[in-house]
């Protein structure tokens, strides 16, 4: 198959299940609710290293919030519910309570509650004020601006975590480009969110490394400078790859991201550096969920 | 209308207890069955087909109940789902210790509407009595979740000792109301007796109309744009849409601290 004369390899992307939580993160304006959103996603590209992987979802307009103020919706992903628990205390009470004029809401409302508001309430040293509105509760916390509003729970939904898709080009500029075109359109998609600076993966990973202390290292096949010492996955033609990691809430929303990114991502065509699409997978030991890369893009 | 209907035909003389009139207890019976039910009235049991016609239909969880009188006390006493419509004036103790499902009485209800309620929504849509959402006799403390609607005025002492949930009143409310509240929200759209929060422990009495002044022990904290007051007033304009205006001043409150003499931790809001 080939899409611009950019060849899409036959594979697939091997994905792997997770547990995911959205929250609604609002403010007096959409620069203080991204200040608090870039705080709480920071350090989150990879549960490798960070325990989470987390991103901004998109933002939203004050008639999409629940107190009508500008908002960012974002997505924490996790391997486990324990995991994902430590992540939301840990974030939320360091970079959004802490956040001027921020409020913090669940984003998703049905499944098993994870502790928000309820575990930091504490914060409020007993001065805190819990309220009830139908089936939603809510934590005032009094705090030097006037009052930190969350949620008491945010509920947890299964997920699906490390979707891909591998940009090969001829020059590291022209990798860098695509990707660029491909994180645009992906990130016009609800239900996703690219964990990695900018969208985009430069270090892709296998699994395992010779030395004992790490769980994973470089994806050596696809590193053109070891072209001619190693079992090389790349045509001679490849100068750089870039990798994009898509974290979904559903199976359905990393396919139509994937599709969605692959036809951005060529769209300069062969003519402009694109070689080949091509998907990390790890023939199918790692998990149960495989992105077909023709499938995808029939 | 869906469901069971029973029309009062027989106003009885003296108060007639409604306890077991419920869509819960009156499932799956036949209309007959249903008229052989037994009420109580003072010392003596009454069939419920000597004072109401029977129809609709059994096998629903709804209830209808034409020409309720002040007589019928504790209708909808321990419902816990369901939706059970009134339409008349009501006698006393309306929905106690609801738990759950829709309690609509179209007209006025007695004292001690919703006492020791713990879930669902009562609504009243005129005026009621007083002890709204207190405590049901034998309990310390008042209703404990759920949310209770009075269209019109209210009578004294709405919430006292009001544990959790929800009380809107779209009139005035007579005095000592949230008097002892432990926690929970009180929403007052009129006018407020005097000895508003008298010895409130917890919990937020908020007043849409401004130029209240509280008691000598309540102290003001300031005037500010509380983040959860725009979520109060969405979720109590979803409930009653018409009121979406007289709601508009509470974008910002004044919030005053009280009651000092009972550890100071509740609020009254204040509409600027």
């Amino acid at each position: 198959m080939k899409i611009n004369g950019v060849l899409i390899e036959d594979t697939f992307a091997e994905a792997f299940p997770m547990k995911a939580t959205r929250l609604i993160l609002t403010a007096h304006n959409a620069t203080w609710a991204n200040h608090a959103a870039t705080a709480l996603t920071g350090f989150a590209t990879s549960v490798i290293g960070c325990g989470c992987e987390a991103s901004i979802e998109r933002q939203l307009k004050r008639t999409e919030t629940p107190d009508g103020r500008p908002g960012v919706a974002v997505l924490l992903f996790a391997m486990s519910n324990k995991e994902l628990i430590k992540q939301l205390q840990n974030r939320v009470g360091q970079c959004v309570l802490t956040a001027p004029t921020s409020a913090c809401f669940a984003g998703i409302l049905v499944g098993d509650p994870l502790p928000l508001g309820k575990a930091l309430r504490y914060f409020g040293d007993g001065y805190q004020i819990s309220k009830q509105l139908g089936s939603r509760r809510y934590w005032r916390l009094p705090v030097m601006d006037g009052e930190f509003l969350c949620e008491d729970v945010t509920r947890v939904t299964k997920a699906v975590g490390g979707g891909n898709f591998l940009i090969l080009a001829e020059t590291q500029a022209q990798a860098l480009r695509a990707s660029e075109r491909a994180v645009t359109a992906m990130r016009r998609l609800r239900d996703i969110i690219l964990p990695f600076p900018g969208g985009v993966v430069r270090a892709g990973s296998k699994v395992g490394s010779k030395y004992k202390l790490l769980p994973a290292s470089t994806n050596h096949r696809y590193c053109p400078t070891l072209r001619g010492l190693v079992d090389s996955a790349l045509p001679a033609n490849v100068g750089a790859v870039l990798e994009i990691v898509i974290d979904g809430l559903t199976p359905a929303a990393i396919e139509q991201a994937t599709r969605a990114g692959i036809l951005a991502a060529c769209t300069p065509g062969r003519r402009g550096g694109i070689v080949a699409i091509s998907a990390g997978n790890y023939g199918g030991n790692l998990g149960p969920f495989h992105f077909k890369l023709h499938e995808i893009l029939r | 209308m869906t469901g069971l209907v029973l029309t009062l035909h027989n106003p009885p003389a003296f108060e007639l207890d409604c306890t077991t009139l419920n869509a819960a207890t009156l499932q799956g019976k036949t209309l007959a069955q249903v008229g052989r039910l037994k009420l109580t009235q003072g010392r003596h049991r009454v069939s419920l087909g000597d004072l109401f016609d029977v129809s609709g239909d059994t096998q629903t969880d709804e209830l209808t109940l034409l020409g309720v009188t002040p007589k019928l006390h504790r209708v909808g006493a321990g419902l816990a789902s369901g939706v059970l419509r009134l339409s008349g004036n009501c006698g006393l103790e309306l929905g106690l210790r609801m738990r759950g499902g829709r309690l609509l009485l179209t007209g006025n209800a007695g004292d001690g509407v919703g006492l020791g309620l713990r879930g669902g929504y009562l609504e009243v849509s005129g005026s009621a009595g007083d002890f709204i959402g207190g405590p049901a006799p034998g309990d310390v403390a008042g209703m404990n979740n759920g949310t209770i609607i009075i269209g019109r005025h209210a009578g004294a002492r709405v919430g006292e000792r009001m544990r959790r949930g929800l009380i809107i009143v779209g009139g005035d409310t007579g005095p000592l109301g949230g008097a002892q509240l432990i926690a929970g929200s009180i929403v007052l759209l009129g006018e407020v007796g005097p000895g508003l929060g008298t010895g409130m422990r917890r919990g937020s009495i908020v007043l849409a109309k401004p130029g209240h002044a509280p008691a000598a022990t309540f102290n003001l904290a300031g005037t500010f744009d509380l983040p959860f007051m725009p979520l109060l007033i969405a979720h109590v304009t979803a409930l009653k849409p018409r009121w979406r205006a007289r709601l508009a001043g509470l974008a910002r409150v004044t919030r005053w601290v009280g009651d000092a003499s009972a550890g100071g931790m509740g609020e009254i809001l204040l509409a600027s």
